[in-house]
């Protein structure tokens, strides 16, 4: 197996290319014989169109080529619905997804609860928020390691799921749930936080993350970490070194995400789900997806077209559709 | 002697038809204006090549005309969409096919078949793929480049077995029929004038190979092997 590297978002070619360059010592040449810019003769090629819209189409739902019918259509987006209800979709689009959200693939099922809660709210045709605040539980049986989504009226999307809490606990020494924190609200809204290595000797206590160079992040930002860590439970851990968490809060409600109170993490979640930054990051999200990296600028109207389709639907396909449909896609 | 000199020739041949297959890489990710990162598709700009577009040609990837769309406010009050990158529509897009679809497209492009399965399979390694429940965007390096060319001059080798048209020496007015129709096919678009001439230069000098078959099978492996056919 290849070995992960950080996922790119922007630029999906650029190490094709780097690696390109510098195996062809005749590329420079040949680019400059080749690089001029012609209009092609007069055949509009609508059939060679249609095909390249249709691999194009099929392999950046499906991860895999068009099929004969297909390639074959005169109109190839009109299948973009069909395709979207397709397992291939399902198994990519949740793989996609729990890439996007994790640090790294999960050594065992159990701890990839992002990517089976988002097949499961795929297959059963649940609002896309729903991986985030559903009513559901992912757990693993403790003797066989089998996995399942179920309905739990006290779920949280995956956020409550033992082995997705387990994983992300962190190591604070209190038990403050820093990096849980972290996760809920990278997940939802797309944070992105470069973390800080530890130096020897240096204060990681409250008192030290409250130093300057350290409180914008844990204490004065609109995600203050710490400040969203206390409205979590507390880890534990036994002589035996298991996991546990504390029923009640770490501490007191706190006033985070611009202005509002949060006392728990069913607030939490449900404040940041309803916030304009889930859309535009579920919208961002469905662009990195169909062509490997975020919207652009000439890109707004589409991307307002796919915050729309979200905003009716709740539906994550709706917003891709969008996207697949238009005719940018096929150009 | 002349083993060792025969196996140096076609050597020669198989790094000149890489090389030429890596130009052909190379040529789209230069043609992306200043951003030495990004990789244009170039039938985007032809209106020929391009029904639906907007003519606009394609080594102009900043966007000229900023649409006005609506404003996303953050939890900071700070507007979202100012992450933007500013390029034009559907430009910096060009992707590497999965090496499941890689598989897919040599059957659609030279028979189902033509490249073994056994051969595929061992060249994922090479390749790459994502563990289960993952996901990687794929990207080409040197190795998996030449693990590319190799399997698409294996399947080459079966698509150019039968057919009449491989069964004498590509000649400037053969190749270019050929390069041409390998192009189209393999590609779904229509060549551009450079891009045959290209091809066709190409064919007329695998001469170190002296088994026409061979000589097509090189000429249709550098096509599979260029940016037109392995991504999307």
């Amino acid at each position: 197996m290849k070995p992960h590297t950080t996922i790119r978002t922007r630029f999906p070619s650029s190490r094709m290319k780097n690696a390109m360059l510098a195996l062809a010592p005749l590329a420079a040449l040949t680019i400059a014989a080749v690089s001029g810019r012609h209009a092609q003769a007069d055949d509009p090629n609508l059939a060679a169109f249609n095909e390249r819209c249709a691999t194009r189409l099929s392999v950046a739902l499906l991860g895999k080529s068009a099929d004969a019918t297909l390639l074959a259509s005169q109109s190839p987006q009109s299948s973009v619905d069909t395709l979207l209800k397709s397992p291939d979709f399902i198994e990519r689009f949740s793989s996609f997804v729990n890439a996007q959200m994790n640090a790294g693939p999960g050594t065992a099922p159990k701890e990839d609860a992002v990517y089976y809660m988002t097949q499961f709210v795929l297959q059963q045709n649940k609002p896309w928020k729903d991986v985030f605040t559903g009513p559901y539980k992912f757990d693993a049986d403790a003797k066989t390691g089998a996995v399942s989504v179920t309905a739990d009226p006290e779920g949280l999307g995956y956020f409550r799921s033992p082995p997705w809490l387990v994983r992300y606990a962190g190591n604070e020494n209190e038990g403050l749930k820093l990096a849980t924190a972290f996760r809920m609200v990278n997940n939802t809204t797309g944070l992105d936080l470069i973390p800080s290595v530890a130096k020897p000797g240096e204060d990681r206590t409250a008192n030290g993350r409250a130093s300057e160079g350290c409180k914008t992040c844990h204490f004065d930002g609109w995600y203050a970490l710490d400040k969203v860590a206390t409205v979590l439970s507390r880890k534990q851990v036994d002589a035996d070194g298991n996991i546990t968490f504390s029923q009640g809060t770490f501490g007191a409600p706190q006033q985070i995400l611009g202005g509002k109170m949060i006392a728990n993490d069913k607030e939490l979640v449900t404040a940041l789900v309803e916030s304009e930054s889930f859309k535009f990051n579920s919208c961002r999200l469905a662009f990195r997806f169909m062509y490997g990296r975020a919207e652009n600028t000439c890109e707004a109207p589409l991307f307002d077209q796919c915050t729309d389709a979200l905003e009716k639907s709740g539906s994550i396909q709706s917003a891709i559709a969008v996207i697949a449909k238009d005719k940018g896609f096929c150009q | 002697m002349s083993s060792s000199s025969s196996v140096s020739s076609v050597s020669s041949v198989r790094a000149l038809a890489l090389s030429i297959a890596v130009s052909a890489l190379a040529f789209g990710a230069v043609a992306c204006g200043d951003d030495p990162t990004a990789l244009n598709d170039p039938s985007l700009g032809d209106p020929s090549q391009n029904p639906g577009g907007t003519g606009t040609t394609d080594n102009v990837l900043s966007c000229t005309q900023a649409p006005v769309g609506k404003t996303y406010t953050g939890f900071d009050g700070q507007p979202l969409e100012a992450s933007r990158i500013s390029e034009g529509t559907g430009v910096n897009r060009a992707r590497v096919k999965p090496v499941v679809a890689i598989a897919g497209e040599y059957e659609r492009a030279i028979g189902k078949g033509s490249v073994s399965a056994t051969n595929m399979f061992a060249a994922i390694p090479a390749i790459g793929i994502p563990d289960a429940r993952w996901f990687e965007e794929p990207s080409l390096n040197a190795v998996s480049t030449a693990v590319l060319f190799n399997l698409a001059f294996e399947g080459c080798l079966q698509y150019t077995a039968t057919d009449p048209a491989y069964a004498t020496a590509p000649t400037a007015e053969t190749g270019k029929t050929q390069c041409t129709a390998m192009e189209r096919k393999f590609w779904q678009r229509d060549a551009r004038p450079e891009e045959i001439d290209a091809c066709t230069k190409y064919s007329t000098s695998v001469t170190a190979e002296k088994e026409p078959k061979r000589q097509w099978a090189y000429v249709c492996a550098s096509v599979l092997t260029a940016a037109g056919f392995l991504s999307y």
